[in-house]
This record gives C-alpha cells, structure tokens and sequence, in this order.
C-alpha cells in the first residue's frame, strides 16, 4: 500500500479508535473519542487532491483515497458533524454506542474516498452494519424489530449495488467508480443506481428511513441523519449527474416528504420524513446536472448535515429530558427548556430557507438552477416543498413541542440535560448561523467551476482543459489533472465534472440580493400567516400513518407464509400419518415390548431368583453334616462325569 | 441562571401573544409593500414580475396543503399508534 504525506485516510482513525475502545476503562474512552474528528478534521484540512492507497488485493486494484473537490466538500462536513456529533454524546456510559458510531463514521468516509467500487461496497456496508447497532443499542421492542426491518432493507441495497458492479466487472472488466452517461448506461448501471437509491431514500424506496430513524438512540440518530443519506448523494453527483430520471424522482421525494410531515405527531419520524424531502433537492440537483444544480445539491448537502443534526439533537434532548417526542404528549415547555427551543428555532428557520440561515444559500441555489436551465416545474415543485418544509417542521413542529396554546408546563419532571449536550447544540446553530450570513465560507467548497461566460449554473462548451494541480505535492512532481468541463446546460448532455483544484473560485451565484431575500422573506412570512389562520386543523393527533413500509411488512408476511405454509401442510400431513401408523406402530412395539419385559426379562429375572433361592435350599439340603451323604454325592458326581466323558467320547 | 430568566421572559411574552400577532401583521405588510413596487427583471415564471406573487403563492400553497392532509388524506393514511402491534 503506498502512503504519502498530503494524504491520511480518516477512517482509519475512526477504526482504530472503535478497536481501542474494546478493552479500554470507562474513564479513559470517554475522551478518546473526541481524537477521531479532530484528527479528520486535521487531514481533511490538508489534503492534497489526486489519487493515494493503491492496493492490490486478489488480482484488484482498489483505491482508498480519491481526493478531489467532491469528495473533500462532503468529507469536510463529516469530520465536523463527527466531532459536533460526538461532543453531543460525550455523556454516554456505553461504549458500544461510540463504537458503533465510529465504525459508521469510518464507512462514511470511506464511501467518499473510495475510487473504485469494490472499496465503495465494503465501506457502504460497514455503514449499514454499524448504523444498524445504533438502531437496536436502543434497546426497545420496537427499535429491535426496526433495526432487523432497516438492515434487511440495506442488505437488499448492497446486494443490488453488488450484483451492479460484478456484472459491470464481468462487462467493462474494471471497477472504476466513475461518471455514467445516461446514453450508453446498461443494465448493471441502472442496478448500482438502485442501490444508491435505497441508501439516498428515493421514494418508492425511502421507507427504512422514517421506520428506523425514530428508534435509533438519541445520539445515533444524529449521526444517521448525517451520513447515509449524504453518502448516498455523493455517489450519485459522483457517478449519476444529468439523469433524467433523479430530477423527477428528486421533486418528488422533496413534496412526499413534506406531505407526510405534515399530518405526522411523533417529532423525530418528522424530521426522518424531512430528511427523504431534504435529500430530494439534491438529487433533484443531480438530476438536473447543471454547474449550479449540482453546487446547489453539494451545498445544500452541507447545509442540510448540519441543521438536520442539530434538529435531530433538539429533538433528541426533549426526547431525553422529557422521556417523548410525541406532539400530542409535549406543550409548555419554551420557557422550561429555553435554550433547547432557541437552539430548534435556528435550525428550524435553516432548513425552511430563511433568510440569515445555511438553507437560504444552498436550498435557493438549486431552486435558482432549477428554473434558470428552464426547468420550471421542477422549480416549482421545490418552491412547493418549501412551503410545506416550513409549516411542518419550522413551524408546527416547534409550536407543539413549545408552545401548543398550552399553559406553561410546570408539573412535568424534566431530566437535567447535561452541557456537552448544550455545546454540540451551540456549536450546530452558530454555524448554520455563519454559513447563513457569510455563504462564502461554503461556496467556497463547491466542487463544480462556472466555464465561459453564461454563469448562473449554464456553462458554454469549454470542451477539455488540461490543468496543472497539486499545490504542495512538489515533491512527487504535478499531478496532471483533466478537469473536463463539458456543457452542463440540463438533460441530454455530458455532466459537468468536479474541480481537482481545492481552492476556491466563483460559483456564479449570489444569495444574499434583495431579489432571493425578498421571495424568501414573503413566501415563508405568508406561508407563517396561512397557518395562523390553519391553526384549528393542523393540531397533531396520536397516530401512525400508511408508508410504504406498510407494503414490506406485508412482503415480509408474504414471505413469512411462503415459508411457513408448506412446512405447516408437511407438519399437518406428518401428524395424521403419525397418529395413525406411527402412533399404532409404537402401541404394538409398546404391547410387544411389554411382552418381552414380562415374560422374557422378568421371567428371566424371576426364575433367576427362583432358580437361586432352590440350588440355596438344594444346598443347604445338602449340607447334611453326615460323610456318608457326601460319599454317595461324590460317587453320584463321578459316574456322571463318566458317563459324560463317555458320551462325549 | 440565564437559562431560568430567559424562561421566565418567555413566560411573560404569552400573556402579550396580541404584541407578537400586530408585529408579524406590521413585518408582513411591509414586506408586502416592498414585494408590490420592487419588480423581478429576470422572471422564472410569467407572473412572478412583482415579488408580492411568493406571498400569495406561499399563503395559498399553505392553506391547500393543511386542508387537504389534514382533512381529506389523513383521515385515510392515519391509523392507530399501535397498527401495527409492535411499534409505540
């Protein structure tokens, strides 16, 4: 395996970390946790881009660190959201939760960093184990029975993933993870896109989402909603951009998302719903495929790991400090649990795209795209999305959980929350509070440069550019990068590709105009005013709402009584042939067995004794005391030993 | 504690939820002033040339949405919390 300098693999330490903390006393982990992220962090910061860990494993070349623009945006966001997730969990008395979440954490990265797809599917299914754990380390009924639910789904995903690039291998003989064009793609491509689309939560396939994220423990589920579906939406810009199909797929993921959460009570399988409607932009992004749909889906990748944790972390400190995170049980509790309600707000108003918020700059970029590169509808249906975003979980959400026209809740017994709860949660909305009024300091991670003149996300045809990269790699002399910047104008043309320079440059947007303020402004304060005067029908109600996972439970009873039923009709046929051969079988071996017992065993035994007790009365007879007696005996036993020996002979 | 006089402010401002009500009512038809007289000149749509059309179109998207999830589509989606036996 060859090393460099520029290049250290973060999973590695969150590996390592995971391994060390087996044997380790409870005082000495606690803080070692904290190593993991900081040292990401560290690499990240200091990466060079180009191509590092080649190994060579039976007959495969797999390649650990492909460090390009795209790859470093979403490893940029990890390593934070690692360390802001792990200082929320740094009260934990188990270990096995940091551990589960290390090694979850390591396949994240790993996913981002792989080259080639063989390296991709073993990181992606250390994340589907490893997340799994944070499921059942919940330790309830139901979080055990949606953790087999969730990892059965996965294992379905990896498997169409699997059977993709074996048969892609088996085709192109390579398993280089790189861009498919929609025109020439196969059969094995459309079974890889599958697979990234369970993990990315595309509705027909996003069910596992809702059903598992409300049963992970209150620290897991922070880092789920940080990573899967992130992941999943990297390898799709990575290696899908410009389908088609993904920008429809994607608006309708953003409008079913929020439709659900609209009419859902428990708080934390909203913001599960929330996250399928989130992730539907940035595959909408994708799909659209121009520079700045697909620096809008990176963008609001970023944005979204970061408000989406800190939610699911206020959701997740009612949960802990009030023992539910059901609507209908909550109310009351703004003046309570202060902070914690501040702390919601923002990320709240972030991902509603509220102007001052992290959602305003990304989520208007990819809407700005949408509609810029004519596809209107597509626009329109985010902008639709928007709206239900910010009713659902901007407003109804925090509303009910704070405030519900309740009295102040006075009489509930709230657990004390501890500070680093406070300081991840702190750390959280600051920056989505800076990103939100300085973007520069995100859109200057965005992988996809503007070419030519046209700006605004429609590039002219700039064909091929050789460019020379690699700042501080001298050393090993430059790395010769091709950054194809190929038309990106929508459907039917080759995709953009990332920058392999890591540096900053124009993206070809601006957030903050009065234009994207004022739209903003006017759509979420009408859309706040719509629900005041909705506020008699939007109450929650106790209840559990028709998803598709109510299809897979019913395909898993299908399954379940496919396998149950021949057995059973077997077991039923087995039964009478028993009852009426086998049971009289048995009667007669019993009947026959009892026969032998009494005449043969006990007759044995019984004459046995008999046969004893008459040689003993025989030969007590015989002990006459008289040697005459004994004579004739003697004389009796010689002649029958005569006449044996002469019958014998 | 700051945590408990923020509390205790927030306690205070829901007896003047009218205060609250007339300043989002006074941001609004502001904000709505300015969407009137400040024109779009790159329009996405052939009605949105006055910014004040995201005002309307965010109040009648809202009101349509709730209406129709809340009462035409949750009454069919929406079962009890323990349809399905295992999950609270």
């Amino acid at each position: 395996m060859a090393m460099t300098s520029s290049f250290f693999h973060p999973s590695l330490a969150f590996i390592a970390v995971a391994l060390l903390m087996f044997p380790m006393p409870a005082r000495t982990w606690r803080w070692l946790i904290l190593v993991p992220p900081l040292i990401a962090i560290a690499a990240v910061l200091n990466m060079d881009p180009g191509e590092f860990w080649h190994l060579t494993y039976l007959g495969v070349d797999m390649t650990f660190g492909r460090v390009d623009k795209l790859s470093v945006i979403f490893a940029h966001v990890f390593a934070i959201q690692s360390l802001i997730g792990f200082i929320f969990a740094l009260h934990l008395k188990s270990k096995y939760q940091h551990i589960a979440a290390s090694l979850y954490i390591a396949g994240g990265f790993g996913c981002v960093f792989a080259g080639d797809y063989l390296t991709l599917f073993i990181f992606w299914e250390l994340m589907s184990v490893a997340s799994t754990f944070l499921v059942w380390l919940n330790d309830t009924p139901s979080s055990t029975r949606a953790g087999f639910r969730y990892f059965a789904f996965h294992t379905l995903g990896g498997l169409l993933l699997l059977a993709g690039l074996l048969l892609r291998f088996g085709e192109l003989k390579t398993f280089g993870f790189t861009y498919i064009d929609p025109g020439t793609a196969n059969y094995y491509d459309l079974l890889i896109l599958a697979g990234f689309c369970v993990n990315a939560a595309v509705v027909p396939l996003h069910a596992w989402l809702p059903d598992a994220y409300p049963e992970g423990t209150v620290t897991g589920s922070v880092f789920m909603s940080a990573f899967t579906t992130k992941t999943a939406v990297y390898v799709l810009a990575r290696a899908f951009a410009g389908w088609e199909i993904l920008a429809v797929a994607g608006v309708c993921m953003a409008l079913y998302g929020v439709f659900y959460a609209t009419i859902e009570n428990n708080a934390r399988r909203i913001l599960s719903y929330h996250i399928v409607s989130q992730v539907g932009y940035m595959v909408a992004g994708i799909g659209i495929g121009t520079v700045m749909t697909l620096n809008g889906a990176c963008a609001h990748a970023y944005a979204h790991i970061l408000y989406k944790g800190l939610l699911f972390m206020s959701v997740g400190t009612i949960l802990y400090a009030c023992g539910t995170a059901k609507l209908t049980e909550l109310g009351g509790l703004a003046s309570r649990i202060p902070w914690v309600m501040i702390c919601y707000v923002v990320a709240g108003l972030s991902i509603s795209g509220m102007p001052l918020f992290n959602g305003f700059v990304s989520k208007t970029m990819t809407i700005a795209g949408a509609a810029e590169s004519h596809h209107t509808w597509l626009a329109l249906g985010m902008e639709i999305a928007a709206v239900g975003t910010f009713i659902s979980v901007g407003i109804k959400l925090p509303y009910f959980a704070f405030w519900g026209g309740k009295p102040v809740d006075k009489v509930r017994e709230i657990r004390p929350i501890p500070w680093n709860m406070y300081l991840a949660m702190a750390m959280g909305a600051s920056l989505c509070f800076l990103q939100g009024i300085q973007p520069d300091l995100l859109y200057s991670l965005l992988p996809y440069e503007v070419m030519g003149a046209a700006g605004h996300g429609v590039a002219e045809v700039a064909g091929h550019a050789v460019a020379t990269v690699g700042h501080g790699a001298a050393s090993a002399g430059h790395v010769v990068a091709e950054v194809g910047h190929a038309a990106a104008t929508g459907f039917g043309q080759a995709a953009p590709l990332p920058s392999h320079d890591l540096g900053g440059f124009d993206v070809g947007y601006e957030a903050w105009t009065s234009g994207h303020f004022l739209s903003s402004a006017l759509l979420l304060g009408f859309t706040g005013l719509a629900f005041y005067h909705m506020r008699k029908i939007i109450p929650p109600h106790p209840s559990r709402n028709l998803d598709f996972d109510y299809l897979y439970r019913l395909g898993g009873n299908l399954v379940k009584w496919i396998v149950c039923a021949p057995l059973a009709a077997i077991d039923g046929v087995w039964t009478s042939v028993y009852r009426t051969v086998g049971l009289r079988l048995m009667l007669v071996v019993a009947f026959v067995s009892g026969l032998f017992d009494r005449k043969v065993i006990d007759g044995i035994l019984d004459n046995g004794a008999l046969g004893v007790r008459g040689i003993g009365f025989v030969t007590a007879r015989a002990q006459t005391g008289r040697l005459q007696d004994y004579l004739a005996f003697a004389v009796i036993m010689g002649l029958c030993i005569f006449a044996l020996i002469w019958f014998m002979a | 504690m700051k945590e408990s006089r923020l509390g205790n402010w927030l306690e205070w401002q829901t007896t003047k939820t009218k205060v609250w009500l007339y300043l989002l009512y006074g941001v609004l038809a502001a904000l709505a002033m300015w969407g009137v007289v400040y024109e779009n000149h790159a329009p996405h749509f052939s009605i949105d040339k006055r910014y004040i059309f995201w005002a309307g179109f965010g109040w009648v998207c809202a009101v349509v949405m709730i209406f129709v999830l809340k009462k035409i589509v949750f009454p069919i989606l929406g079962k009890s919390e323990d349809f399905y036996g295992d999950d609270k």
